[in-house]
Order: structure tokens, then sequence, then C-alpha cells
């Protein structure tokens, strides 16, 4: 029996006309899974602003898998060489298709100017694709220390491991019930 | 004390199943994703609840979730009132319950009965996402466009009664509270509404909430309604079908 509000589900999803929805800033996500590791893109996401850019990173790319910090910012502030004079966040891209990482903060006046002090201060003569730079300022952090990202609660079957363990676990409670015979005499054998 | 804990876990297990409800159909993918990330902490949550409950009584966790009568259920309305598909209804639901919720866990987290005082504690960090998430939706609704506060305001007027209910004791509680197993001031709701009233209010949207009286008798007392009666015959599907399977 489906609650009555099962039973009338909206033929369209959602009220919000495309269009509308097509204009939302695109939000690129850096993920970090140790304290010592860098942060690496793990992706981009759509939303209308940087609050809920924030809360929807947290619960897509933030529980994919365990990690620490979130970085957040817009798609057009990673890739502008406008942007005022402070410090930036560099970023690359070593061969196309690879994910951008995060190698380091630089002083600049502009994008442009971070994009190339990444070059002459840290990259040097290493040939790579592409080079993103943002503004501290601009950046949304969570700071999973002090905002919970990756839950306490056992959420591993969110994980392949964790989800395959769990499968294996109940395999197994069926093998030992000896229900696997069942299953061998309607010829699933294969199945196991 | 067993009262107690089933109306906090009755409460997330019925909200997360219905915020279910919106997997797959939410009004963009990434709101999508999260409400139903969200919908598996509070399940979580109520599991773990169910597992505490269950040292206490020595019953089958499953039984504790799953086996009891529609009376034994000790949640709150508005955790099983539909939204009938409704963006604004939903978030109006979360953020009267994800309030309400954090500040118990809250108060829980000093309770003298250490198993239960060390689990809320863990669980207010997570819950506070909860209490980040929602409001982040009333405040961007609440300043969106006209259509968008119109809904989000009818939708926090509609649910205000419902939300109010959320402060029905279970019984017994008193008790906990007499005997020092509690610390209960007075404050509950004034803190409830106060905060509610902060992010409303930076939204430019109000709240006519009003207080139950003492001797209401609701969901936290058994006394359940229509929407409840679906939403239970729809989680015991399953479950009835063979009560003592192994999951």
């Amino acid at each position: 029996m489906l609650s009555p509000a099962r039973n009338n589900p909206p033929k369209k999803t959602g009220d919000l006309p495309f269009p509308e929805v097509d204009a939302f800033p695109i939000w690129e996500v850096f993920t970090q899974k140790k304290q010592t590791d860098e942060h690496v893109h793990a992706g981009s996401l759509s939303a209308p602003t940087a609050s809920l850019a924030q809360q929807f990173a947290r619960e897509h790319y933030g529980q994919d898998q365990v990690c620490v910090n979130l970085w957040v910012g817009c798609r057009t502030d990673f890739i502008s060489d406008v942007g005022e004079s402070g410090t930036y966040e560099v970023f690359v891209q070593w061969n196309s298709g690879d994910r951008h990482l995060h190698v380091g903060t630089v002083q600049a006046s502009s994008g442009q100017d971070a994009k190339s002090k990444c070059k002459s201060q840290i990259l040097g003569d290493k040939p790579h694709n592409s080079i993103w730079s943002i503004a501290v300022s601009k950046l949304t952090v969570v700071d999973g220390e002090q905002d919970l990202i990756w839950r306490t609660t056992d959420q591993t079957y969110r994980l392949a491991s964790g989800y395959s363990r769990v499968v294996r676990k109940k395999w197994d409670a069926i093998r030992e019930s000896g229900a696997v015979d069942t299953y061998q005499d309607e010829d699933l054998k294969e199945t196991f | 004390m067993i009262n107690l804990l089933l109306s906090v876990a009755d409460d997330k297990l019925f909200l997360g199943h219905r915020n279910s409800d919106w997997t797959g159909i939410a009004p963009i993918l990434e709101a999508d994703i999260a409400f139903s990330s969200l919908a598996q902490d509070d399940i979580a949550h109520a599991s773990t609840i169910y597992e505490l409950i269950s040292t206490i009584n020595g019953k089958d966790v499953d039984q504790i979730a799953f086996g009891r009568t529609a009376e034994e259920y000790l949640c709150a309305s508005i955790v099983t009132t539909s939204d009938s598909f409704n963006w604004a209804a939903a978030i109006a639901r979360q953020f009267y319950c994800n309030h309400f919720d954090y500040i118990r866990l809250q108060r829980l987290g000093k309770c003298s009965w250490e198993p239960l005082a060390s689990l809320a504690k863990r669980l207010t960090a997570e819950q506070a996402i909860h209490v980040g998430h929602v409001s982040s939706w009333v405040v961007h609704l609440g300043t969106g466009n006209e259509d968008s506060t119109t809904r989000m305001q009818e939708a926090l007027d509609a649910y205000a009664p419902l939300g109010a209910m959320l402060f029905e004791k279970p019984d017994g509680f008193d008790v906990l509270v007499s005997e020092g197993i509690l610390t209960q001031p007075d404050d509950f709701y004034a803190t409830w509404k106060l905060v509610l009233d902060e992010v409303a209010s930076s939204a430019g949207l109000s709240l006519n909430l009003e207080q139950i009286p003492d001797d209401f008798n609701g969901g936290r007392t058994g006394h359940h309604d229509e929407d409840f009666s679906a939403s239970l015959a729809e989680l015991h599907e399953v479950f009835s079908e063979d009560p003592s399977a192994s999951w």
C-alpha cells in the first residue's frame, strides 16, 4: 500500500522553468582526502547560490569518499583572467583529461597574473595542459574538523568496499542457513 | 527512557522515509542527491537509537523499528504529514524538524546516562549539517522571487501548528527530569523559536507559531492521523511479509 503522497506523484518534476535552472552558475568542487593531501578536482555542480553550492558539494562529492576538506568556487572565477589583487590558489591539469590538482598559493594582481605566477614560481618548465586560479576570497571552504563532512555514523555502505562487504555478509548468511541448496536446485548456482 | 528514545528515533525514521519520496524527483539533480543523502542520515540516526533501545529492553532492533503497532510509535505528526510533492512544504517540514532535532540532541548530550549522552553528542555534529542545509534553502526560497517567497511563507504557515506539536512530551518524560537524568530548563521551545525566527526573518519570512497546551495528546502519546497510518503501512509492507526474516 502506497502512502497518499506516492499515489499522486507530479507528472513533471519541479516547477522551475528550465531556462532558470540552466542559468544557475556552475561550481567546481575540490576535495581533500587527508590533511596531508592536496585538494583534487572532484567535479562540478549547478546551484543558484554559493551557500547552496556548498551544501550540495558536501552531500554529493563529500559523500563519495572519506574527505576532510572541500573547496567550492564558481567556474568562471577559476578560468577568469580578471580579478582583484590578493592571494590566489592555483591548480594544474598536467594532461588533457586529468583532474586539476592544487599545486600552491601565489600573490597576484589578477587571475591572469596568478596563472602566470603559477608557471614562473611553481611549474617552471614542466609541460602542462591547463591552469586554474581562484582568489581565496572567492572560495568557499568547508573544514571537516569544524563542520562535519564525512559522517561519524557508519555509512561505509556508500563506498564500493563497504557495499560489497555488506553484500558478502548477506550471501554468507544465506549459505549458512542452507538456502544455497535451494538455489542450486533451481539451477542458479552461477549466481553465487 | 524508552519512550523518550522511541520518540527521537521514530521522528527520524519517518522523516527520513518521507523525505526519501523526493529521491529521483527533487527540483534539481543536486537537491535530489543532497536530500536523499540527508534522508539516509535520518534513517541511520534512527537505527543507532533503536540499537540503544535494544540494549535496554533486549528486543531485536528490527522488531523495535518495524514490529510495533500504530499506537506504539511515538513520532510527532509533522514527520508523516504528506508534503504533496510541494518542495516548499518539504523544506518547511525539514526546517521545523531539523532545528528541533538539533536542539533536542544537544540537550540529550547533557543527560546523565552516558551511553545516550555520547551518542547524542555524536549525532548533534551530524544534525548540524541538516540545520545548515535546510536554513540555506529557507533563505534562498524566501529571498528568491515573488513566487518562491509566497510558496515558502505559505508552507511555513501550513506546517507551523504541526511544528509546535513536536514539543508534546512522551509519557514518563517528567519522571526523567525529576530524577535528574535529563536537565530540562524551560527554554527549549523559546530557543527553537528564536533560532527559527532569526533564519526566517533574515529571508523576510515570518513564523506564526503557537505553543501547544500542556494537555495536548498527539503522536508522542500514540494518537496518530491518517497520513501516519499510510506511512506505517508502507514502512511495514516488506517487514510484514516475514517478520522473522534475517536482514
